[in-house]
């Protein structure tokens, strides 16, 4: 049995209760897969006092397939799952691209979100944030945020911040992260977590709308980022041609599923992350733009 | 599209385009007029403009201009 990343701490008896409620899958494509089911995780972790995602990986290492991500076994695979199920990512912003980052990470399996966001919803987020609701308007976005994380998946451990995120506090609320995520409205925001990033080290993961467009990179420490693109800080205006052509519903969740998927890449080191490549996408025009950006 | 700089490429556009560029351009955010309206932007080979050190062009050069958007 291969070793994925680094040994568990979970002791034989608990490796003996996996097995024993794993089960056979047979796959559309004839291969037959071990798996276990949601309820045979949570009640191992209830049993032995350990938490879900430990268990979820521990059944990887034995070649275990938890059943809620079979679908992410022919891409991402074992070893893939189980460095998700042990990663921290920090989103910053909750709204409209936040809330689908969010919603798409629990999904994927990672280990713990940190959602820091400290807005309330209101009714004009109604059209594009996927977390608000009308039950849910003046809410805190980032508690709503962790409350929707946990339906969705309970290995998941959620830290919601509802302070807005400062050049003072940036390093101190994505600490932990391996990877942050940009869910912001206004660009001083964006370069002070891009300069807490590079401070801490972590790729940072960069993306903006603005009507029928958006607009994504990836930005490790050591990468030009977004001077690259905008200019230095203190020549770059706060607000976008949002304030003119608003965000419509599309646009935010189109941008956010990418981010995601750069996320993913950053953490499983499959594919290429857009390093130094602005992605710029005009749904209206139909065109995907990758710009290669210089000094 | 010839032209010695970025300013001349510029003129040349709502030249060949005329009022359908400009207003084209203007709908998604940016102000010719012979003047880059300071939110927009244009990159020159990958570089944005307020990096540049020079702004004459060469055969070649590829000028990117956009529309920025902050919002999330």
């Amino acid at each position: 049995m291969a070793t994925i990343g680094k040994r568990m701490a979970v002791d034989k008896e608990t490796i003996r209760c996996i097995d024993e409620c794993k089960e056979m899958y047979l796959a559309p494509d004839g291969k037959e897969h071990a798996v276990i089911g949601l309820k045979a995780v949570n009640s191992v972790a209830r049993s032995r006092g350990i938490v879900p995602s430990q268990i979820e990986i521990a059944a990887l290492e034995q070649g275990i397939i938890p059943r809620r991500y079979l679908r992410n076994m022919g891409t991402i695979g074992w070893e893939g799952q189980a460095k998700l199920l042990r990663s921290t990512v920090a989103v910053v912003g909750a709204g409209g691209l936040g809330g689908t980052i969010v919603e798409l990470l629990a999904r994927h399996g990672i280990g713990r979100i940190i959602v820091i966001d400290g807005d309330r919803f209101t009714e004009d987020n109604l059209n594009r944030q996927l977390l608000s609701t009308e039950e849910n308007l003046s809410e805190y976005k980032a508690i709503t945020a962790a409350k929707r994380v946990r339906e969705i998946n309970s290995s998941v451990s959620v830290t919601s911040y509802t302070e807005r995120l400062t050049g003072e506090n940036a390093r101190e609320l994505i600490n932990g992260a391996q990877v942050v995520v940009d869910g912001l409205d206004n660009m001083p925001s964006r370069f002070a977590v891009e300069e807490a990033c590079r401070d801490s080290g972590i790729p940072f993961v960069h993306g903006t709308i603005a009507g029928f467009s958006g607009q994504l990179m990836t930005i490790f420490p050591q990468d030009m980022g977004l001077c690259s693109i905008y200019g230095e800080p203190h020549n770059v205006p706060e607000w976008g041609m949002e304030v003119v052509m608003g965000n419509p519903s599309a646009t935010p969740t189109l941008i956010a599923a990418w981010q995601v998927q750069e996320v993913i890449k950053i953490i499983t080191g499959i594919g290429k992350p857009l390093r130094n490549r602005l992605l710029m996408i005009d749904t209206i025009e139909g065109i995907a733009e990758e710009i290669e950006l210089s000094n | 599209m010839e032209a010695d700089n970025i300013d001349g490429a510029l003129e040349k556009m709502e030249e060949r385009f005329g009022s359908q560029l400009r207003e084209q351009v203007q709908a998604h955010g940016i102000q010719l007029d012979g003047k880059i309206r300071d939110y927009s932007q244009v990159l020159l080979n990958g570089v944005n403009l307020r990096n540049l050190k020079q702004t004459e062009l060469k055969d070649g050069d590829v000028l990117h201009i956009f529309p920025p958007g902050a919002g999330g």
